[in-house]
């Protein structure tokens, strides 16, 4: 592990680009799918039989109303009619409204506890307009994770690779995410994920969320300046949660925990979102834990938490 | 080694923990949710055939139960059925007539309306028919016009020829004019010439016929002397007798160019222009740019006025007498030439349109007068 963190001797003039090229590991990510079982809401049935629940496949990367359409036609003739013209929103198990701007599997890591198939409840009725964005159409999707690229890139370039792209690669990265073409979206991709030799990105995009917490962002830089060598994954959650035990909690990203040890920089070139963003989903592996172990520690550091998108209202 | 060439542990680590989850998450479920959907189609398919099929049996049973039923029942049915279906006829009529009315109406709005248009038309035809005759009018007018124009413009051009012609031979006639004349002045000279010869071959006669006299004469009278007077044999004397001798004949029969005036006297208020002795020697004529011709008479000492001739309205530009000296022509610059009579003062003829130089010569019955050019 040490000769993966040693910092190289970086020579000057020979500034070598570089960009995520294992596409074995990028193909395992993109393949990801989730066993979803859709049940309509109990009290919106307005029929005499219960509709059967509708089970999809769908890809943990995408969000959920890029691949809802066919559970609304579903569940459509079920409710009564004047809900029927009403958008859908989703809840999980706890009851607790799903956001569509997260990703199905980042959502799912975090509150369904492995549970599969994973059940959501469909609702017509009742949009909770107060903790849900509305999502009227694909475009809002659609401008939503631009600029979540747009910001990923800010973090890792100053967003010179994605002011200097054309109409077209922003359309060919947005096309290849939504109808799934892993091939077409990572040739755009690629261009985002370049990176120096020796110094990767500037910052790395991270977005660290607990159930209770949703969100929250710090800066973590690739290299530690102080030492010289590569940031890894225990460095960078420690900027989160400078207290944390590592024996009471997991970590887990696409469903897997990996080694703390593994450099940040790599994580974020191989295992971000499409949105360029590395989720982390901090859960306890015990009941009762906190994530703070003293308390006078917590509250300036989730006050100061630096950048919080805006999304996450709770 | 480079740092960045991740194939460390931590990477096929977690390539094995990805996989595990996908056959985790997926492996089973696929398969499951798959056939569940198919499954779920087929459930769909035979519930949906199943509401056809009983709706079929339903309707089966109906028709039986129908034709069971009694045949009056039947006939009132049908009656029934055929008077629902002629009052639907009769409303339907109803409606038609009403759409009808209204379409009626609709076309007599529509029918002044395009009466009232014709109308319009008619009067603009009418108009137009007016300002077409009108136009047809100033039409032949302007034809009629035309017409005279082209008819002046024609005798115009009539006249314009006839005149050309006339001018041409007019031309021709003065050239064939100017050859005659120049022919005639030619035969004139010719003749002048011969007048001269022979005027000179007569004075040469006259002067030797003069010499011989005086010759004679001389001789008689050097005879007479030579018998009366001894004349020296004096070379000297001989000399100047021979030298005054050959003086008087030289005298007799030169020209002396006169020096002395023997009279002088006032003629003519103007110029003198023509000055000429009348044949008897003792008249002569003078004429001056006063536009009078006079006539004068000579005692050797003296001129006497005989008579003022008028008549001329130009300077006299010559007079010449005719050889018996009775009548005397003048020419003056009014192109005109007179005749008088010298014994009655009397202007016997009178010429116009002769641009006269000068009179070459004047006989009483024909006179040479050369013109100018």
């Amino acid at each position: 592990m040490s000769l993966f963190t040693q910092r190289p001797a970086n020579r000057k003039g020979q500034k070598r680009i570089r960009m995520a090229e294992d596409r074995e590991v990028l193909r395992e990510i993109w393949e990801a799918r989730l066993p979803v079982s859709f049940q309509l809401a109990q009290d919106e049935v307005a029929t005499l039989n219960v509709p059967e629940p509708f089970y999809l496949m769908v890809p943990r990367l995408l969000y959920f109303p890029l691949v809802t359409d066919k559970v609304r036609k579903h569940f459509i003739q079920y409710v009564s009619p004047e809900a029927s013209g009403r958008e859908i929103w989703l809840s999980d198990g706890n009851g607790q409204p799903i956001k569509w701007n997260y990703p199905i599997g980042l959502w799912f890591d975090l509150f369904a506890e492995g549970a599969l198939p994973w059940t959501v409840t469909v609702h017509f009725d009742g949009y909770p307009e107060d903790k849900i964005m509305r999502c009227s159409c694909k475009d809002t999707v659609r401008s939503q994770f631009m600029s979540y690229l747009k910001e990923a890139d800010a973090l890792k370039h100053k967003g010179n690779v994605m002011n200097c792209m054309q109409e077209k690669d922003h359309n060919q990265l947005w096309q290849g995410f939504q109808n799934d073409k892993f091939d077409q979206f990572w040739s755009a991709n690629k261009k985002l994920m370049e990176s120096v030799v020796g110094e990767g990105f500037r910052h790395i995009p991270i977005k660290c969320y607990t159930p209770e917490k949703l969100a929250m962002q710090r800066i973590v830089k690739p290299i530690d300046e102080t030492t010289g060598t590569w940031t890894t994954l225990h460095d960078a959650l420690l900027e989160f949660f400078p207290t944390i035990d590592f024996s009471t909690v997991r970590v887990i990203i696409h469903g897997v925990e990996p080694p703390l040890g593994t450099p940040v920089q790599w994580l974020s070139e191989h295992m971000s979102y499409p949105d360029n963003f590395l989720h982390l989903s901090v859960l306890p592996s015990t009941p009762g834990f906190s994530y703070f172990s003293t308390p006078s520690l917590s509250s300036p550091s989730t006050e100061s938490g630096s950048r919080v998108s805006p999304n996450s209202s709770s | 080694m480079r740092s960045q060439q991740w194939n460390g542990e931590f990477r096929n680590q977690i390539l094995s923990l990805l996989r595990d989850r996908n056959k985790r998450e997926s492996q089973g479920f696929t398969e499951l949710f798959h056939h569940h959907e198919k499954l779920f189609e087929n459930w769909a398919a035979i519930k949906a055939e199943n509401l056809r099929l009983s709706v079929q049996v339903e309707r089966g049973y109906s028709h039986h139960h129908h034709s069971s039923s009694s045949y009056s029942d039947e006939r009132e049915k049908v009656l029934e059925q055929k008077i629902l279906s002629l009052q639907e006829e009769l409303t339907e009529l109803h409606r038609r007539r009403s759409e009808n009315a209204s379409h009626v109406l609709s076309l007599t709005a529509k029918l002044t309306d395009k009466e009232a248009e014709l109308a319009a038309a008619q009067t603009q035809l009418a108009t137009s028919v007016a300002k077409c005759a009108d136009h047809e009018d100033q039409i032949s007018f302007l034809q009629s016009k035309i017409n005279e124009l082209e008819a002046t413009n024609q005798l115009l051009r009539d006249e314009h020829q006839a005149l050309h012609l006339a001018y041409t031979a007019l031309e021709e006639k003065h050239h064939r004019l100017l050859g005659e004349n120049k022919e005639l002045v030619q035969r004139y000279m010719e003749i002048k010439a011969q007048h001269a010869d022979f005027m000179n071959q007569e004075n040469e006669n006259f002067v030797k016929k003069r010499q011989a006299k005086v010759q004679k004469e001389l001789e008689d009278a050097a005879k007479d002397s030579k018998a009366s007077v001894i004349l020296p044999e004096n070379d000297n004397e001989n000399a100047g007798l021979r030298s005054d001798i050959s003086l008087l004949s030289t005298l007799n029969v030169g020209c002396v160019v006169p020096t002395i005036a023997s009279h002088k006297f006032d003629s003519h208020e103007n110029e003198v222009n023509a000055v000429r002795w009348s044949p008897n020697c003792k008249n002569f004529a003078t004429g001056g740019t006063d536009r009078k011709v006079k006539l004068w008479e000579t005692n050797g000492n003296e001129a006497e006025l005989k008579a003022i001739l008028t008549g001329c309205n130009g300077g006299i530009l010559s007079v010449e007498f005719d050889s018996t000296g009775s009548l005397l022509l003048c020419t003056s610059s009014d192109f005109a030439c007179r005749v008088w009579t010298v014994d009655d003062h009397r202007l016997r003829v009178y010429f116009t349109e002769i641009r006269v130089i000068h009179l070459l010569y004047f006989h009483s019955t024909y006179a040479f007068i050369q013109p100018t050019n």
